[in-house]
C-alpha cells in the first residue's frame, strides 16, 4: 500500500499545553479523508506540521515520502494548503497573483487556472482586499489547484462560506477527484458536507485520534438501540462499547460502538424489555455520541 | 433519478445500491442499459468517486450489473423471474418497514389490514393508478 501521507507518533505542545498526543496514520493516493474535531481538538495544528510550517515536538510525518521540515520546498510544490487564514497579499488580484505564484510551481497550469475561477465565479481583476471571504476562499483554492498538486490539505475549507460557495467548492474538488486523482486530508467541523465525500473519518478528541474508519463501516457499526421496558429504570449500565445512553422512565437508550445483536441483547439482559429498535445515526450523530460531554481546551 | 441523502443512517454507496436497484425495478434501466460513468455520476451526486466505484464493484459482485472493458457497467439481462424475485424482496422490505411503524403507533393487525384494503380498493375504483414522480 502507497503512503501518500503518513504519520506517525506526531507530538506538539504550545508551552505547557499538549496539543496533539502520539497521533498517526497513514493515508493512501486518491483517498479522501475527513478530520473531524470541535474546536481546539488540535486539527489545525496537524495540518500545520504536515504542510512544513511548524515542526513536531516528537513524532515523524512524510508527505509523497518527503519530510516537510527536511524538503520545505518540494512538499510545497507538490502539496496545495487551503486554510480559514488569507494569506494572499491584500493588495494583488488574481492575475497578479498568478504572475508572482506560477515560475515557482513547476506544473503550473494557466488554463487550469482560468477555469478554475470562472467555475467558481471569481473575479481576476478585482484585488484580494475587495473580495468577499467566500470569494477569497474560492481564489486560494483556484491558486492551490493551479499548481497541479499531489495532495491537498484543506484546514476548514468551508467554514464561515454560505451555501452556494461550498456547494461551489465541494463540486471543484469533485473534479480534481475524478480527472486529476488527487489526494485529500480535510479537517473541518461540518461534518454534514462532506459526509458524500469522504472515504474515512478520523475524529480528534484531547489530542488523540478517537476514531480513524472508514466511513462506510462507521455508519455500519454505530447503531441506537432503543427499548421500552417493563419497569422504570434509573439508568444504562456502563459498557465498554457504550458511546453515549440515557433512561426516562420505561424508555432507554443507547450508542452502541461496534454494534452486534449479542452485545445489544447482553445489555437488554439487565432488563425485562417490552419492545426494541435498532436504528443507524447520520455522521454528525456518530460525531457528537463519540465526543459530546468532552470539552476541548483552547 | 438516483439519490442519496448525507442526512441518513445509511451508508452512500449502499443508497447508491438500492437506487440502482430501485430503477432497475422500475424499468427505467432496461438489460443491457449503460450506467452512467462513475466521473459523471460523482460530479452529478457530489460525491467522492471512490464511493460509485465502491458502489458499481458491489452491484456487479451481486449480479446487477456488468462490466465491458473500456466501455463501461451495464445493467445485467437477468431474467424475468429472477426480476419478479427481487421485487417481491424488496416489496417484502417495504412492507416491513411500514409494519414497524404500525406496531410502534400501536396500530392492531386487523386495522392495519383494513388500511391496505382501502388502498387496494381505491386503486381499482379510483381515476388511475397513481403516478411516482
Amino acid at each position: 500500500m502507497d503512503n501518500t501521507i503518513a504519520f506517525t507518533g506526531l507530538t506538539k505542545s504550545f508551552g505547557r499545553l499538549p496539543v496533539l498526543r502520539q497521533v498517526g496514520t497513514t493515508i493512501g493516493s486518491g483517498q479522501v479523508v475527513g478530520l473531524f474535531g470541535r474546536n481546539g481538538a488540535g486539527k489545525t495544528t496537524l495540518m500545520r506540521i504536515l504542510y512544513g510550517m511548524i515542526g513536531p515536538d516528537a513524532g515523524q510525518a512524510s508527505l509523497l515520502g518527503l519530510d516537510p521540515q527536511a524538503h520545505p520546498v518540494e512538499v510545497r510544490q507538490r502539496v496545495g494548503l487551503v486554510s480559514e487564514e488569507c494569506h494572499l497579499y491584500p493588495w494583488m488580484d488574481a492575475n497578479a497573483l498568478e504572475t508572482f505564484l506560477a515560475p515557482l510551481y513547476p506544473k503550473w497550469d494557466r488554463e487550469l487556472f482560468r477555469r478554475h475561477l470562472a467555475s467558481m465565479e471569481v473575479p481576476p481583476d478585482r484585488r484580494v482586499d475587495a473580495l468577499s471571504r467566500g470569494t477569497k476562499r474560492k481564489l486560494m483554492l483556484s491558486l492551490a489547484l493551479a499548481a497541479q498538486p499531489e495532495v491537498l490539505l484543506l484546514d476548514e475549507p468551508l467554514g464561515g462560506l454560505d451555501a452556494v460557495v461550498r456547494e461551489q467548492i465541494v463540486t471543484t474538488l469533485i473534479h480534481s477527484l475524478t480527472d486529476h486523482g488527487v489526494t485529500i486530508f480535510l479537517s473541518t467541523h461540518e461534518i454534514e458536507q462532506f459526509a458524500k465525500v469522504c472515504d474515512r473519518v478520523i475524529i480528534l478528541s484531547h489530542g488523540g485520534f478517537l476514531v480513524d474508519r472508514e466511513t462506510a463501516a462507521l455508519t455500519d457499526q454505530v447503531r441506537r438501540v432503543t427499548a421500552t421496558l417493563e419497569h422504570p429504570v434509573e439508568a444504562v449500565p456502563a459498557h465498554p462499547q457504550i458511546l453515549s445512553a440515557r433512561a426516562h422512565g420505561t424508555q432507554v437508550e443507547f450508542v452502541l460502538n461496534g454494534f452486534t445483536q449479542e452485545t445489544a441483547d447482553a445489555i437488554l439482559a439487565n432488563w425485562k424489555v417490552r419492545e426494541v429498535a435498532v436504528s443507524g445515526l447520520t455522521l454528525p450523530e456518530i460525531f457528537i455520541a463519540f465526543t459530546a460531554g468532552k470539552e476541548e481546551v483552547s | 433519478m438516483i439519490k442519496v441523502d448525507e442526512t441518513a443512517p445509511v451508508p452512500i454507496y449502499v443508497q447508491i445500491v438500492q437506487g440502482f436497484k430501485r430503477e432497475i425495478l422500475r424499468g427505467v434501466f432496461g438489460p443491457d442499459h449503460r450506467l452512467p460513468s462513475i466521473r459523471d455520476l460523482a460530479v452529478e451526486l457530489k460525491v467522492n468517486p471512490n464511493t460509485i466505484a465502491k458502489a458499481y464493484q458491489e452491484m456487479e459482485t451481486q449480479g446487477i450489473i456488468y462490466f465491458k472493458r473500456g466501455q463501461g457497467a451495464f445493467v445485467a439481462p437477468g431474467t424475468e423471474e429472477e426480476r419478479m424475485k427481487e421485487a417481491r424482496t424488496e416489496i417484502k422490505r417495504l412492507f416491513g418497514e411500514i409494519l414497524a411503524i404500525a406496531r410502534s403507533l400501536n396500530l392492531t393487525d386487523e386495522q392495519l389490514q383494513s388500511l391496505l384494503n382501502d388502498l387496494l380498493a381505491g386503486r381499482t375504483h379510483g381515476p388511475k393508478a397513481r403516478k411516482e414522480a
